[in-house]
């Protein structure tokens, strides 16, 4: 070093910078005052750089002999002549990155990464689904049927119930899951099946009150069965969680009108899944039933009655004849579009087209024991 | 102002750089040049009115207004000797002569001004970049990502060092010395924290109000409703404790800052007059600004010795009167607007078939659909953007103006001349940068921030250096546990 190189010496007394003259060696450290004071002599192997040369424009030294001092360096020189002095000095050196390379790979490194835990915030739940402990299931959907059925009279004259046990039993050994599927009726007047997670389903009595016959019944039965098959309700939950969870990790979770937006999002892309999951209930539901040999005509029958109902219910409500606005009857869930849980009714009623043949589902002694559920 | 050029050159008249400072040269009582053409450069002059009300201890450091003449003789010219005649004191009761060795009680005496140095206004310097900072921040998300979230602590702490470390003050860096796994710890201890009085509250209620309370509500509620009665008190403890945190690690000089108080008795003011405004219709909104800042900025400490603030709410209780009315004027206007527009739509609407047909097309959107509802969000907001906020911003600005040039520290005094529609930039501009990035432009929020922050805050007078020490102690071990739970900003 040929002329002396200048650095700020702070006492760590008293709020004064000291501007003062460097001069390293390998042994030591030598910092002075203008006026020939020596403030610092730090063996150079003691020396700690306590910055950082990523995010700190200037190089900090301490060293324990002199607690609470430390010596500020943004001289570049100064910094690369201690840097080479090595040891714990490397790091005073004052390297700064090339912003746009750095920027670019960064980014890059980036978008990969959201892409690829959104796609696998999409895709795992259907992998993971079926390997949640079923304890954890059973427990989640007992909560659900709480918290869901708490106010409702249970329905549970065994005749009833075991005509309706009969039927699932039939229809879960058909299929690949490999548990006992629960069923519990509730009287509710709504037309209304569901199935919860643990290979729960739950039955309003309104479906097996307004329903014409066994087939319509056990057409939704298989249908929630299919649910249940393929896991639905806890890949639902799961594609939920992790969309909420890549969000927030990606926005920081800091702003509320960006949680806001992004959750909008994230209920779309549930809805799209839902009704994606009922079409492959629906399939399930025919495939079950042609396998256990049984009349399958009843998922479209009832589909026609839920279009049925719907329009009288909007000719009472609105006053206004259908027919009258439009030629083609009305369908709350086609019109509800993609802020629907399900796909349009009569989409669904021409896929799940069947031929009145098969044996039937229940006797005419088991349906009339399960219309007397609830009695 | 407050440009968002990514270059950190900073060319103002008065900045401070590095080392090449020229050695503050003393200067008389007078205000520093005004060099023509340089708007933002000129200080703002404290005045005694309008929102610049002085703090007390400002007249020990007082800078005239640049039309104010200076009293005859004064200053004098460099090298004078001639001293000035100044009236003699009055004798005080009961003194019949002045004390032995003093000119006798009335008499004129020579009187030469002791040697009182002020330096002009200084303001702190911030040379960080955006690129930089861009880059800090992208690979602290990257790491957030790929460790599920636990890297956060350390990002922020790296993003603060970057922050901290490229704002100048007198020529100094200031230094961030957090670390990382104090947050990650303290984070821990929240939830921990957390749980412990969930648990215990909960533990009663099964105890003591299982036949009555418990049978009502679902254990799942009351955790729920417990979370929202303790969050909001809770919220403003994890902030005061957040700021002790980030307070306690910052060093300037060497020396540590630090903040004392209690989080908790801040909690309880923040709480108090909370509901007490929430229940007066917002109208003792000052007095609650005030209040806060005031127990923020009176436990403020740098090395061993306090801030000082004097600020009181009457003082901006006309500004805020006039906000209050105009606001309620504001939106009677922006609601008498919207309702103009959806009568001059009216046609429109009938001619597509009406809300059910508009409804429908909601519900099935063509990408037209999609972009004609960006757009009349854009318009809402635009219009609430336009007519609203500036109000708003007109307050604040004047707050914020008033609650620093009430602050002192020693002998050193603060102004800001932060306008109306900076403010504006700064609540709503940054507010739109976030939304419309999805949270990717934060990083361009914090370097504006740290601009406006580093051209509006003036700083009159300098450190007495020797009146200052070391503070004692290290604060606290581990950092910002509840904040975090409630509020996870990047900074």
């Amino acid at each position: 070093m040929t002329s002396p190189m200048t650095a700020r010496f702070y006492d760590g007394l008293h709020p004064v910078a000291h501007i003062v003259s460097v001069k390293a060696t390998p042994a030591e450290l030598v910092a002075t005052m203008p006026d020939g004071r020596v403030v610092v002599r730090w063996p150079t192997a003691e020396i700690e750089v306590v910055s950082d040369a990523e995010h700190e424009p200037h190089a900090l030294l301490v060293c324990a002999r002199q607690p609470g001092t430390r010596l500020s360096i943004e001289d570049d020189a100064l910094r690369q002549a201690l840097a080479d002095l090595g040891g714990s000095l490397a790091r005073a050196t004052g390297r700064r990155p090339r912003i746009a390379p750095a920027l670019g790979g960064v980014a890059a490194a980036l978008a990969i990464t959201v892409g690829v835990m959104a796609f696998a915030a999409e895709k795992l739940p259907n992998v993971v689904a079926p390997f949640v402990p079923y304890v954890w299931q059973r427990s989640l959907g007992d909560s659900v049927v709480t918290a869901m059925t708490s106010d409702m009279r249970k329905c549970t004259r065994p005749e009833g119930q075991q005509a309706l046990q009969t039927l699932i039993d039939r229809l879960q050994d058909a299929s690949s899951y490999r548990r006992r599927i629960d069923v519990s009726v509730v009287q509710n007047p709504i037309v209304n099946a569901f199935a919860v997670p643990g290979g729960r389903l739950i039955v309003f009595s309104g479906l097996i009150d307004k329903a014409s016959g066994p087939e319509e019944v056990a057409g939704v039965i298989a249908h929630e069965v299919g649910h249940v098959v393929h896991h639905h309700s806890m890949k639902g939950l799961l594609r939920a969680y992790g969309f909420d969870m890549v969000l927030k990790l990606v926005t920081g979770g800091y702003s509320s009108d960006v949680a806001t937006l992004g959750g909008a999002g994230g209920v779309l892309l549930a809805l799209r899944h839902s009704r994606d999951a009922e079409r492959e209930a629906d399939q399930t539901a025919l495939e079950l039933m042609d396998k256990v040999g049984m009349r399958a005509d009843g998922l479209s029958t009832f589909f026609g009655k839920l279009l049925e109902m719907q329009n009288k219910q909007a000719s009472g409500d609105k006053g206004k004849a259908p027919g009258s606005g439009s030629t083609k009857p009305r369908d709350a869930a086609e019109e509800a579009g993609i802020l629907s849980t399900h796909p349009p009714t009569r989409e669904r009623l021409e896929a799940t087209k069947r031929p009145p043949t098969g044996a039937p589902a229940l006797s005419a002694q088991e349906w009339q024991a399960l219309r007397a559920i609830c009695r | 102002m407050n440009d968002d050029s990514a270059s950190g050159a900073d060319k103002r008249p008065d900045s401070v750089t590095g080392s090449s400072a020229p050695a503050a040269a003393p200067q008389w009582l007078t205000p520093a040049p005004a060099e023509p053409g340089q708007g933002p450069a000129v200080p703002p002059v404290p005045r005694d009115h309008g929102g610049y009300a002085h703090s007390q201890g400002f007249s020990r450091n007082y800078v005239p207004p640049a039309g104010h003449a200076p009293p005859p003789g004064y200053p004098p010219p460099a090298g004078a000797t001639q001293p000035y005649a100044q009236l003699g004191y009055a004798a005080p009761g009961g003194y019949a002569a002045a004390p032995p060795g003093y000119p006798p009680y009335g008499a004129p005496v020579a009187y030469a001004p002791p040697p009182i140095h002020v330096n002009p206004p200084v303001r702190l310097t911030y040379d960080g970049k955006l690129g930089e900072l861009y880059l800090v921040y992208l690979r602290s998300l990257l790491l957030t990502l790929v460790t599920l979230g636990v890297y956060r602590f350390w990002g922020r702490t790296r993003v603060r060092r970057y922050l901290w470390s490229h704002f100048q003050a007198f020529g100094d860096r200031f230094e961030y010395r957090g670390r990382g796994i104090e947050l990650f710890l303290g984070f821990l201890a929240g939830v921990g924290f957390l749980m412990v009085v969930g648990g215990i509250v909960l533990g009663a209620l099964w105890l003591f109000a299982r036949e009555t309370v418990l049978q009502e509500v679902d254990a799942g509620d009351a955790a729920t409703w417990l979370l929202l009665l303790a969050g909001y008190p809770l919220l403003a403890v994890g902030r005061y404790a957040g700021l002790r945190y980030k307070l306690t690690r910052t060093r300037w000089r060497g020396i540590r800052s630090g903040l004392d108080g209690s989080a908790w008795k801040f909690g309880g003011i923040s709480v108090g007059l909370g509901l007490l405004n929430a229940m007066s219709a917002q109208l003792v909104t000052p007095i609650l600004d005030v209040a806060l800042a005031k127990y923020r900025l009176k436990n403020l400490t740098f090395g061993t010795v306090r801030f000082g603030f004097a600020g009181q709410a009457g003082d901006i209780y006309g500004r805020f009167i006039g906000f209050y009315f105009l606001n309620i004027m504001a939106w009677i206007v922006l609601v008498v607007i919207i309702v103009m527009i959806i009568g001059g739509l009216s046609a429109v609407i009938d001619r597509f078939g009406g809300w059910e047909a508009i409804g429908d097309k909601i519900a099935h959107p063509t990408p037209l659909v999609i972009v004609i509802m960006i757009l009349v969000a854009l318009a809402v907001y635009s219009l609430i953007g336009l007519v609203i906020l500036p109000l708003r911003c007109w307050y604040q600005a004047y707050l914020l103006r008033y609650l620093i040039s009430r602050t002192w520290f020693g002998r050193m005094q603060f102004v800001s001349g932060v306008t109306t529609g900076q403010m504006w930039g700064f609540i709503v501009l940054n507010w739109i940068i976030l939304v419309f990035t999805f949270g990717i432009g934060w990083p361009w929020v914090l370097h504006r921030t740290a601009r406006l922050i580093a051209d509006q805050l003036w700083i009159y007078g300098e450190v007495d250096a020797l009146a200052v020490a070391q503070a004692l102690g290290q604060g606290p071990a581990i950092g910002e546990g509840l904040l975090d739970l409630f509020d996870t900003g990047i900074v």
